[in-house]
């Protein structure tokens, strides 16, 4: 609102000063450049404004498609983007957005189009590609082959079989899913190229997908339902964030290894099949770490049996699930990360206690040293008696009371909560 | 404010300390000099590949295209984005901020904000460009086509062939 205002202020000013047009004598990569930040349709619109605007929206190198609530509406933007790609000069474009925000009947016609769109964006060499449709569609059946695209995000499509594999784009840095069903058929997630990857509130129908992304440097998933997908090798990456979501497939109230899981309430039919690790192998060389999770998650447990060490970990974030079966986790955790150095502790309430059956954590007893670059230890809590056996924990790995700082916070919703989401 | 000048004068010198940095001195088309720090001048990919190329770095850069009102405006954007890098949460938001009141400013004198878009556009500094050009943008958003003619101060110059051939197209929805 105060933009409006301050706008209208300006363009009285302007009249008033004599109404010079230098806007207007900008050159043309400039216009086009600045119209390029506007929707597709505002764009076109100043065709009627003089002359020298007659044409400059036919070069603006972005595509940009949006659809709000109105059915009938979408059937007429549907028609206008055709005639503007029939139109438009087919010059490269740098930006590509196809967002609706409808779920009506309408919207097929939409969702039918966004198909082309996307087709016609890959063959203008896009660089950056947005496209949000409701009501999960498929949009590729194959590989996606857009050689210049260097950013892209998905919201609520439904990717199935090869939609995920990037060999063909070889310049994708970044990748971004939201709300989307990843298929069971997608057995990987392939990108040479890509630096950043966040993946939020996805639902894995995989019984474990692969994230095969060698030369990621930053690692979001967040919420996520089904089943954890399964992490490879990943040497230069320098931080990683995983919460996981309430209805992950990988969750055992009972047990510590969820391995009893079938005959259990609550328990799911997930695997773990071969010897790796799903998350921590993959896991072993990041730089700063934050993990959330349930107590029931069972998948680091698991993976702490192949014995992952942490070399080049400087930073971790932990919630209360490290503290459940008697802090089996935190301790693993300052067990395997010689290079930590600062340490922070979210803990809202006491994990359920749970039976450790078949575990054999033999290292758990045995004396240890943790890091020496150990600086802090910050410690957020709610409840007295868990803050209680943390520093019974930190105290017996050595760690001097000079180096904790404990904070207790009244209520997570506020604070707290913007803890767990920051990254 | 002035906290804020103190830290930039502040970091400059660290920087300057720190690495011997060098100083650059650039020249308006009026003939005033302009000292500023060499972090500072590589907000400019133009300066950037210039002083790169191992060009006259002693004898300074005349730039025959920017008036001395601009380039001390140009100029002020540079120093608050080249000298310091921001780290942390707060950092990031003062230099937000610093970009909004910048284009607030220039927001309000459209025959200004031409000057420093096109100073901008001639020394490739792509930051500066980007916040000009959006603001051009945000002016057209939203707007009537009358309504656009007004803030900028376009005279309408359409032909009778020139309406007939927008008609045509019906591109114009």
């Amino acid at each position: 609102m105060a933009d409006r205002k301050k706008c209208k202020a300006a363009a009285v000013a302007t009249t008033d000063g004599g109404g010079e047009d230098r806007i207007s004598a900008l050159p043309d990569e400039v216009l086009q450049r600045a119209l390029s930040f506007l929707p597709s349709r505002d764009v076109v619109r100043t065709c009627v404004l003089s002359r020298r605007w007659r044409h400059q929206w036919k070069s603006v190198p972005a595509l940009r498609i949006y659809a709000f609530d109105d059915c009938r509406d979408v059937q007429h933007l549907s028609d206008f983007v055709t005639n503007f790609l029939l139109r438009r000069n087919r010059l490269a474009l740098d930006e590509c957005d196809i967002i609706c925000f409808d779920e009506g009947d309408g919207c097929e016609v939409f969702r039918e189009n966004a198909r082309q769109w996307i087709r016609y964006a890959v063959s203008c060499q896009v660089r950056v590609l947005r496209v949000s449709v409701e009501a999960h569609t498929r949009l590729f059946g194959a590989p996606l082959k857009a050689q210049r695209l260097k950013r892209l995000e998905l919201f609520s499509v439904e990717l199935g079989a090869f939609s995920l594999d990037f060999s063909s784009c070889r310049e994708l840095e970044e990748l971004e899913l939201g709300g989307c069903i990843i298929k069971d058929k997608v057995k990987q997630i392939l990108s040479e190229s890509l630096r950043r990857l966040r993946i939020e509130g996805c639902d894995f129908f995989r019984n474990r997908t692969r994230i095969s992304c060698p030369n990621l440097i930053s690692l979001k998933i967040t919420d996520f339902t089904l089943y954890t997908p399964v992490l490879m090798s990943m040497p230069s990456l320098a931080s990683a964030f995983i919460r996981f979501g309430e209805h992950c497939a990988d969750s055992c109230d009972c047990y510590y290894y969820g391995e009893f899981g079938p005959d259990y309430t609550g328990c799911h039919h997930s695997t773990v099949k071969g010897n790796g690790t799903v998350l921590l192998n993959g896991l072993s060389d990041v730089i700063q770490l934050e993990l959330i999770s349930g107590a029931g998650v069972f998948i680091f447990r698991r993976d702490f049996r192949c014995c992952p060490t942490f070399n080049k970990l400087k930073t971790l974030l932990l919630n209360e699930w490290c503290m459940a079966a008697d802090s089996s986790a935190l301790i693993y955790f300052l067990q395997h990360s010689p290079v930590l150095e600062k340490l922070t502790l979210q803990l809202r309430k006491s994990p359920r206690t749970m039976v450790k059956r078949g575990s054999t954590n033999k290292n758990q007893n045995e004396k240890f040293l943790v890091s020496k670059h150990l600086k802090l230890v910050e410690i957020k809590y709610c409840e007295d008696e868990m803050v209680q056996q943390v520093l019974h924990v930190l105290s017996a790995c050595g760690i001097p009371s000079e180096k904790i700082i404990i904070q207790r916070i009244s209520s997570w919703a506020s604070g707290g909560a913007q803890d767990l989401r920051r990254l | 404010m002035a906290s804020g000048s103190g830290a930039a004068a502040a970091a400059a010198d660290a920087e300057e300390k720190e690495s011997g940095s060098r100083m650059i001195t650039l020249t308006s088309n009026e003939g005033k000099a302009f000292v500023v720090t060499e972090a500072s001048a590589r907000q400019s990919a133009t300066i950037r590949s210039m002083v790169d190329d191992g060009g006259c770095v002693d004898k300074g850069f005349p730039l025959p295209n920017v008036d001395s009102k601009t380039l001390a405006r140009v100029i002020q954007y540079s120093d608050e984005h080249g000298n310091k890098e921001p780290h942390t949460v707060d950092e990031r938001a003062a230099l937000a901020k610093f970009d909004r009141d910048f284009i607030a400013e220039l927001d309000a004198d459209k025959a200004f904000l031409y000057d420093v878009t096109m100073a901008a556009n001639y020394l490739h500094i792509q930051g500066l460009l980007a916040l000009t050009t959006q603001c051009v943008a945000d002016t057209i958003k939203g707007k009537t086509p009358e309504e656009i003619r007004t803030a900028f101060g376009i005279e309408y110059d359409l032909t009778a062939q020139d309406e007939k051939e927008i008609k045509e197209e019906d591109t114009h929805a």
